[in-house]
């Protein structure tokens, strides 16, 4: 396993140089300039120019690329920001956290309903529960994410005066935002959930399990509940990477300065550094996520830990 | 041990998530909740590109410095000029200003304006490439100090527009001292004479101001000054309506919402800003007055601004906007809409089947497509490119539109600043977007630009608007606006021509 988690996370490096080098072509090659925009539409020429000269835009793109990568690995500088020439780390270490929180509380959301929906749907199907929860789950999945955050600031702020609309200062902040975010993904993790136990319970382990005078609810879920969730952790783990990249949408509207928030408005200016920056910050930690994934996988799929198992007894006979 | 895993992974997401909640942000809002009273909290929607006035020509910035930095001179809210740090000025010549500091007046490390700080600022201002073409010719070298209450600034030419550049936000005195010791330290912690201290900026999220108790305009009426970060309109609409906010900037589509609620009240202060459709004036067939006077004639401004603004916009009918001085609304038979008029000046003009162009755009995706809509009227077929605002400058400088549709804002206030677009020695990045080049025009504005009479000068400006009205080089939008919603216990609150507020006479009410 360690070996295993090792070789993962060297494959990441060459993933995360491909990434760098593809959003560094992408902004170097798009076709207007970002100085033009960072100093305003009545800068002269000779200013723009130079600003190139002294952000090194003007040094062809190679010696850009390697002075770039040169200062992440020698001393993690990733820049600054053209705008407010803050470190573009210092950004991130601002918003990140913010995203991390939002991203860890609507999966959790997400898991906590949908999967007990998702399980309850299969062991009943075709009951009332089963098809008022796939309809709820179609709702979910069709509604936009931007309409239903608005409904919810009008419902919960508007009209009742419970919750408020923006920030992210405290508990009551975190409500509508994380209920919005948490939403689309409790409807995937329902269904997934769901026709995954329906395959599960149909096993001839689970028909043996009966036949031994198992407890339904140890049926359910020790033994199949365990296997339906291997997709399931898939997804979540998928809506979770793709979360910290930051839910725009849910950030503009609710005003929560995350990660979303600040790559959309760098790339509204083309500020490239915190987009570079950014975008490389994401790739590690989708990178990292997907590992976790991987490992929690090991332990709650026996076969993929038996493989490793077996490789090693393999190798102890062998010597 | 697969137990123990997944606690141990439940507790690194817990103590993760934990370690990210910023417990102080959650004092920070928590305290301005309690203090009730003492806090104004505004919310806005765009955060500031820099804390120095002089660093960025942005209209976030110059919200944010207008609270923290005061300049020599201030525009009230009919663009009068009135003392400012300045109690009074005197015109020596065309090109020398004397200006008189009050004795008065500290920064918020403690330390007594004098005639230096004034200098410096200036010395500054002339060198950002965001603030030289604003803040006129000054000349520096030929600038002196007499006392520690009175600097001369000098101008290599005559400018009429230079007192105006004076009160500027741009033009906010920044501490020489301190900025010498520690220009970085300076940018994070900035430091003005203003009636608000900067506090702390939490990027994305909010700037915290405090009241400076040792301003010289007097005591506020409350302690703190919190200016939220909101980007979604509809967001800071429901926050001010549901009382989150105290004050919040709305736009034109949530004003009638807002209104319905009877503890809110909206404000709309016209701005020193006009918008406009116009054209790269040096291609085909936009080089064709004929051309553009049909277009001018095939869109009906007016109901474009009734429908795109919710009728609570004015048309423009000059480049300027109608506070400026020399502002003149010229007479011109290409005026108007008539749609069988254009369409003969489009045959004269060689285009009887009309012909194809692009039209680009930050933005006003309903002003386009209407746009669109007349202009086929006549047989001119318009592609939209709705594009962002990076894009748009850039096509817009190097020349590469056809049709666009722009804004220009004046913050002096004077007119000087704004026939710079139609200027031939301003093709692209000096302003003139419309690649116009009429030598009538330039004349004009040369007069506009030197002349330090003002009676000549605004015979030239009106002069100059009856020429680009007869020659349609623009076709007027709306005169911008700002709406402000603020709750009925707000009193006070001022919002001026150049889009900053004054927040010094707000108090709260029972």
């Amino acid at each position: 396993m360690g070996k295993y988690i090792l070789r993962r996370i060297l494959m990441m490096i060459p993933v995360i140089i491909c990434v760098v080098f593809v959003v560094f072509m992408i902004l170097r090659l798009s076709p207007n300039d970002p100085i033009r925009t960072v100093l305003g539409d009545m800068a002269t020429q000779e200013e723009v120019d130079e600003m190139r000269d002294e952000m090194g835009l003007n040094d062809p793109l190679p010696t850009q690329f390697v002075s770039y990568i040169g200062k992440i690995v020698t001393k993690f500088d990733f820049g600054v920001s053209y705008v407010n020439r803050r470190p573009v780390l210092t950004e991130i270490k601002d918003r990140f956290p913010i995203t991390l929180q939002l991203a860890i509380f609507s999966t959790l959301l997400a898991a906590l309903i949908g999967i007990p929906l998702g399980m309850v749907s299969a062991c009943h199907q075709y009951g009332l529960l089963d098809n008022a929860s796939s309809v709820l789950a179609l709702i979910f999945l069709a509604m936009p994410e931007f309409w239903f955050a608005l409904m919810l600031i009008i419902v919960f702020t508007q009209k009742l005066g419970w919750l408020p609309a923006s920030g992210w200062y405290g508990v009551e902040y975190m409500i509508l935002p994380i209920l919005a975010t948490g939403m689309g993904c409790i409807a995937g993790i329902m269904r997934t959930t769901r026709s995954n136990m329906l395959e599960v319970i149909r096993q001839d382990y689970i028909r043996t399990a009966r036949a031994k005078g198992l407890k339904e609810n140890i049926i359910i879920g020790k033994h199949a509940l365990r296997n339906a969730l291997i997709p399931v952790v898939t997804l979540m783990g998928m809506q979770f990477g793709k979360m910290l990249g930051g839910v725009f949408v849910i950030e503009t509207i609710f005003a929560i300065p995350g990660m979303g928030k600040l790559l959309v408005d760098a790339c509204s200016i083309k500020n490239i550094p915190v987009v570079q920056g950014g975008v490389i910050f994401i790739a590690v930690i989708y990178g990292v996520v997907n590992l976790l994934i991987d490992i929690i996988y090991g332990f709650i799929d026996p076969r993929i830990s038996s493989m490793y198992k077996g490789k090693k007894k393999e190798k102890r006979g062998e010597a | 041990m697969k137990k123990k895993l997944v606690c141990i992974l439940t507790a690194m997401a817990m103590v993760l998530s934990l370690a990210a909640c910023g417990g102080k942000e959650k004092s920070e809002t928590d305290s301005s909740k309690e203090a009730g009273q003492d806090t104004l909290t505004v919310a806005v929607s765009m955060e500031p590109a820099a804390l120095i006035p002089y660093e960025s020509n942005d209209t976030g910035t110059s919200y944010i410095c207008s609270q923290i930095y005061e300049k020599l001179l201030t525009a009230d809210s009919d663009m009068n000029l009135q003392p400012g740090l300045a109690e009074s000025w005197e015109v020596i010549d065309d090109t020398h200003y004397r200006f008189k500091l009050r004795d008065d007046v500290y920064f918020h490390n403690g330390e007594k304006l004098t005639a230096d700080d004034v200098l410096y600022t200036f010395e500054k201002c002339v060198e950002s490439s965001a603030t030289s073409s604003t803040i006129g010719p000054v000349d520096i070298a030929n600038s002196k100090v007499e006392d520690e209450n009175t600097v001369v600034l000098a101008l290599s030419s005559p400018y009429p527009a230079f007192l105006n550049c004076c009160a500027i936000d741009i033009s906010g005195i920044v501490c020489k001292s301190a900025m010498e010791a520690d220009p970085e330290g300076y940018a994070e912690k900035p430091i003005g004479t203003g009636p608000f201290k900067f506090v702390e900026w939490k990027s994305g999220d909010y700037i915290k101001m405090e009241a400076n108790e040792k301003w010289w305009g007097g005591s506020l009426n409350f302690k703190t000054l919190m200016l939220r970060y909101i980007p979604e309109a509809t967001t800071r609409a429901v926050e001010v309506q549901s009382g989150g906010v105290d004050v919040a900037q709305i736009t034109v589509a949530e004003i009638e919402t807002v209104e319905k609620e009877k503890d809110v009240t909206v404000l709309t202060q016209p701005i020193l800003n006009t918008s406009f459709i116009s054209y790269n004036c040096s291609v085909e067939p936009f080089n064709n007055v004929k051309v553009r006077q049909a277009i001018s004639l095939a869109i009906d401004s007016d109901a474009i601004v009734e429908a795109a603004n919710y009728g609570l916009a004015e048309t423009a009918k000059s480049f300027l906007p109608p506070m400026v001085e020399g502002y003149y609304e010229a007479e011109s038979e290409y005026q108007g809409y008539d749609v069988e008029k254009a369409k003969k000046l489009l045959a004269e003009a060689g285009y009887p089947d009309g012909f194809s162009c692009t039209l680009i755009s930050n933005a006003r995706q309903a002003e386009a497509e209407m746009i669109q809509a007349y202009l086929s009227e006549i047989g001119i077929e318009v592609k939209l490119n709705i594009t962002d605002f990076s894009n748009w400058l850039d096509a817009l400088v190097n020349g590469k539109q056809e049709m666009y549709i722009g804004g220009w804002t004046i913050p002096s206030g004077d007119m000087s600043e704004a026939f710079g677009a139609f200027d031939s020695n301003e093709f692209g990045s000096g302003g003139n977007r419309s690649f116009y080049a009429n030598e009538e025009a330039d004349a004009l504005i040369e007069v506009i630009n030197s002349e330090m009479d003002k009676d000549a000068r605004n015979k030239a400006g009106e002069d100059l608007q009856k020429l680009l009205a007869d020659e349609c080089v623009t076709v007027g939008l709306n005169v911008g606006s700002r709406f402000y919603a603020y709750r009925n216990n707000v009193s006070g609150l001022v919002i001026l021509p150049t889009q900053s507020p004054d927040f010094t006479k707000v108090k709260f009410t029972e």
